[in-house]
């Protein structure tokens, strides 16, 4: 791996981003992992909003991992709207959530969801799908030609 | 009288023997019966002339007689000639031209001895061949004949004695005068007055003299019309005209004289004596023409009965005697014609009809001179009605002389308008009565009748409805209607029922339904209409309230559909939130607990292990719990599609998934095959056969490791899906309870669950249409059972050949 892929983390749970950072360190992946707390932040974030300005320190992730159930902009918003824009549609998305809700299931790949995944409520199930999500998005899986590289 | 006196009156008998019609004859008792004397009338009946007669000159008398009839003629005459009777009888001649003729012969005995025989021939073929005429003219004829005999015994006894002696004149001329005198027939002589303008009478037999009731004195050296002004319209002026011009005798037939004096039938024979006299001998035929008439009626009256066989038919007199009953009057009175004949018929008729009867007899007497009546009257098997078509007959005054009458039984009628009568009077009744609408109408609305429920109704009087039309009574906007629904009316389908408003007087207005039935005549034409109608005001009401009911139920039904599925909602998202929002919280105090129990457990004395260790427990087991709510309340929200669910490869699966669990308790699953094929969700199936499994792990005995048999069998149209184990079992008690969410029989130390399994269970089989039973006892182990609906063959079929074993 030439450089460390770029993940961004959509959760406005503090302890799920906690736990999930956690499990990411615990599975040893060695990916920058940057944090979007909410809807509208995660927007800023990927469209060079406010102080995501600079791509140097906020590089276009390789995958976002993408709660759901968010105040005022949720995950279905932030996920239509990367969809939208033609710079980030290609951009693998995998849905981490809580909800098994058929709906929400429908929703997410009708919107342009790659993956979706329930969080698991055990830590070592969690560190599990950590290892796995990366082992298969940012190893396996070849991901779409990217125009501006991460650092 | 002088000598000369008495030879003219000698020749003018002769003359008169030999005019007289028919023929006299005297002959003897042989078998020729040789001829001694004929008179000249021999030619006339016979066509052989008197001379070739006597003494068989040329042929014989019997000779004459038809052969068929001579040995009668012989045997008659000789019963007459032993009985010492005259003998008079009929046969038949042959004539010289070959023509047969009827005669009727009168004879006696001349001598006494049975020598000789002398007698009178009279042709009577007219009255032979002519039918109609035969019992009036026998009838007739004998009498008239029977009294002529006696004068014309008298005369050939004259003839005899006078052609015997040839002697004295006088004797001669007062023998002939005898005869004369006491023919039956009158006789008359005159002698003509100029050219035949008139004839005066010299003589006048005493038989004339009674026939005309005038003494001869009164008439002789009299002129004919004067004396009897009726000869000339009668037409015999005419007759003795043309005897006197020609001197060929005539036939006068019956004929009627009248004047101011007399009345008389009379028959004529008129003829001219050489000497030119005119000799008229008349028959009084009166009586015969009576009992022609009398023939006719009876005629009428034998006709009536062939013309009417079953009919009665009676004759009475104008005083209401009998004078004919035909035999069906007899039958049916039981009495005879000669038990009934000159009785009165009233007596027969019921009193209560008798004035009826009376008034229409009456009638008889003015044009048209019939009448018909109907009466009861006293028949053998009781009262009985009679109709009759009674007609007058007339005289020629035109007075009513006797009434004919044809009757029949009328009984069967009469009792059937009698019951026709009782039957249209109970009908009215009810039709009256009834509380129902009726009435009838006319093709254009015409109202022609309505009963009083109808009157009431409208708070009209039949009078005043009668010949309104039933439209003024309905609103404008419902006239199309009500006319187009009978304008639809065939005779194929004669009725139909329609509801329509009606504006009462007072001007309230109210709903009818009405039955209207078209009634046509043979034509198939509409001719009324009959209508049965109710008021179903208050039925309109109440299904007008039970519409606006219906309507309002509807909306708070689709309100409370509406509250509910608002309440579904709400519920859904109360366990999306219950998904997301407790789990999340959840995870963090599992996730971290796991992180301390990895990393920090060491550092932890072991008073603070043993509550780290219980916050894990207490974690996970909540996880459990928030799960297996969100199964249940999960099941079943998405559609149930019912489709053949191969049972085999679900079981397969849950061995699999349990495989570590078996594996730890020993356990034995057995799957006894083959296995039926319910209809149902095969998601649902494997929820309710994972809870079942799972129950069948977790409530073991300890001493005994698991076993548990999996059976699914055919029962008619369902399947019975059964899991049983030997484990711990459940007391009876609690059979009703184990199915209900949260409840457990254990706590979490002995067995660990959530009590939502068995919930979940009911919840898919009640889904499938399917049920659940359960028989357990304390240490005997639990048969769940689950019945479902069979899959039926060709859905079976569906699935791969592999699958049904």
């Amino acid at each position: 791996m030439s450089r460390s892929a770029c993940i961004l983390l959509v959760d406005d749970n503090r302890l799920d981003v906690e736990l999930t950072l956690d499990a990411f360190r615990e599975a040893r992946l060695s990916n920058s992992i940057q944090v979007a707390e909410n809807g509208q932040q995660a927007l800023d974030y990927l469209f060079g909003a406010n102080e995501y300005g600079d791509r140097a320190r906020f590089p276009l992730p390789d995958l976002i991992l993408l709660d759901l159930k968010m105040p005022g902009i949720d995950g279905f918003d932030v996920l239509r709207l990367i969809k939208d824009a033609p710079l980030l549609k290609r951009i693998p998305i995998v849905i981490l959530t809580s909800s098994r809700e058929e709906g929400d299931r429908a929703l997410s790949y009708d919107t342009g969801a790659n993956s979706y995944l329930v969080k698991p409520v055990s830590f070592t199930g969690f560190v599990d799908v950590v290892r796995r999500v990366g082992d298969y998005w940012l190893t396996l899986n070849v991901g779409p030609p990217s125009s501006e590289p991460c650092p | 009288m002088t000598e000369a006196d008495v030879r003219a009156r000698e020749r003018l008998m002769q003359s008169l023997v030999a005019h007289l019609p028919g023929l006299l004859y005297r002959c003897r008792h042989d078998k020729n019966w040789t001829m001694q004397f004929l008179s000249d009338g021999c030619l006339k009946l016979t066509g052989y002339p008197p001379e070739a007669l006597l003494g068989n000159h040329a042929l014989s008398y019997a000779q004459i007689i038809h052969p068929d009839d001579r040995e009668a003629v012989a045997d008659q005459v000789q019963a007459g000639l032993t009985r010492g009777a005259p003998f008079q009888f009929e046969y038949r001649i042959i004539t010289a031209s070959g023509q047969e003729k009827w005669v009727w012969e009168h004879g006696v005995d001349a001598e006494g001895d049975g020598s000789e025989l002398f007698g009178f021939v009279l042709d009577i073929t007219d009255r032979k061949h002519a039918e109609d005429m035969e019992r009036a003219a026998r009838l007739n004829t004998e009498q008239a004949l029977e009294k002529a005999d006696r004068s014309r015994h008298a005369l050939l006894s004259v003839l005899e004695d006078e052609r015997a002696t040839q002697a004295a004149l006088r004797e001669s001329e007062t023998r002939y005068r005898e005869l004369f005198d006491n023919m039956s027939d009158g006789v008359a002589v005159y002698e003509a007055v100029g050219q035949g303008e008139d004839f005066i009478f010299k003589d006048h037999n005493s038989a004339g003299e009674r026939i005309v009731g005038m003494p001869r004195e009164e008439v002789i050296d009299r002129s004919l019309r004067e004396v009897f002004p009726g000869v000339e319209p009668m037409g015999l002026l005419d007759v003795f005209r043309r005897v006197w011009r020609t001197g060929e005798p005539e036939h006068y037939p019956f004929n009627e004289y009248r004047d101011e004096r007399l009345r008389l039938w009379a028959e004529n024979y008129v003829f001219k004596l050489p000497s030119g006299e005119v000799v008229a001998v008349y028959h009084d035929a009166t009586e015969r023409k009576k009992a022609e008439l009398a023939l006719r009626e009876s005629e009428e009256k034998y006709r009536l009965l062939v013309d009417n066989q079953t009919d009665l038919v009676v004759k009475v007199d104008t005083q209401g005697r009998f004078q004919f009953v035909s035999p069906s009057y007899c039958r049916l009175f039981g009495l005879t014609e000669a038990e009934l004949l000159g009785r009165e018929y009233m007596p027969l008729v019921h009193p209560d009809d008798r004035a009826s009867t009376a008034k229409a007899v009456e009638t008889l007497h003015h044009p048209p001179h019939t009448a018909y009546l109907e009466q009861r009257a006293a028949t053998k098997d009781g009262w009985c009605w009679l109709g009759w078509m009674d007609t007058a007959i007339l005289d020629r005054e035109g007075e009513v002389i006797s009434i004919v009458g044809v009757g029949r039984d009328i009984t069967e009628r009469k009792r059937s308008e009698e019951a026709l009568r009782e039957s249209e009077q109970r009908y009215r009744a009810v039709v009256e009565d009834t509380p129902v609408l009726l009435c009838r109408f006319l093709p254009d609305g015409e109202i022609n009748y309505a009963n009083r429920a109808y009157c009431s109704y409208f708070a009209k009087s039949s009078e005043e409805l009668t010949g309104t039309s039933f439209l003024e009574w309905i609103p404008e906007s419902d006239h199309a209607n009500v006319m187009s629904n009978i304008a639809a009316l065939t005779p194929g389908s004669p009725t139909r029922s329609h509801e329509h408003r009606v504006i009462l007087p007072n001007g309230e207005i109210r709903w009818q339904r009405w039955i209207n039935r078209a009634l046509f005549d043979t034509r198939g034409v509409i001719s009324a209409y009959q209508a049965i109608g109710e008021d179903i005001t208050e039925r309109k009401r109440a299904e007008q309230e039970i519409q606006r009911l219906n309507a309002e139920l509807e909306e708070r039904v689709r309100q409370r559909t509406a509250d509910l599925e608002a309440a579904n909602k709400e519920l859904e998202a109360f366990v999306y939130s219950v998904s997301h929002d407790l789990r999340a919280p959840l995870r963090a105090v599992n996730g971290f607990a796991q992180i301390l129990v990895r990393r920090h457990r060491g550092s932890l004395d072991e008073e603070g292990q043993h509550y780290l260790d219980n916050v894990v427990e207490a974690g996970d087991h909540m996880g459990t719990l928030i799960d297996d709510l969100l199964e249940y309340s999960r099941t079943g929200r998405e559609a149930v599609r019912p489709r053949p669910v191969d049972l085999g490869p679900i079981i397969e699966g849950l061995k699999s998934t349990f495989a570590h669990r078996i594996a730890e308790t020993g356990a034995r699953i057995r799957v006894l095959k083959p296995l039926a094929t319910p209809l149902g969700d095969p998601t649902l199936i494997g929820q309710i056969l994972n809870n079942l499994i799972d129950n069948a792990l977790t409530y073991r005995r300890d001493e005994e490791a698991p076993d548990i048999s999996i059976a699914a069998e055919r029962w008619k149209d369902r399947v019975v899906l059964s899991v049983a184990d030997n484990g711990i079992g459940i007391p009876p008690e609690f059979h009703g309870k184990i199915f209900q969410v949260f409840q457990r029989l254990h706590n979490q130390e002995e067995y660990p669950g959530t009590g939502i399994g068995l919930a979940i269970v009911v919840k898919a089989t009640h889904l499938m249409n399917g049920e659940v039973t359960v028989e357990s006892a304390p240490g005997e182990g639990s048969r769940f059972t689950v019945t479902l609906p069979a899959a039926q063959a060709e859905q079976r079929a569906q699935l791969g050949p592999e699958t049904r074993l």
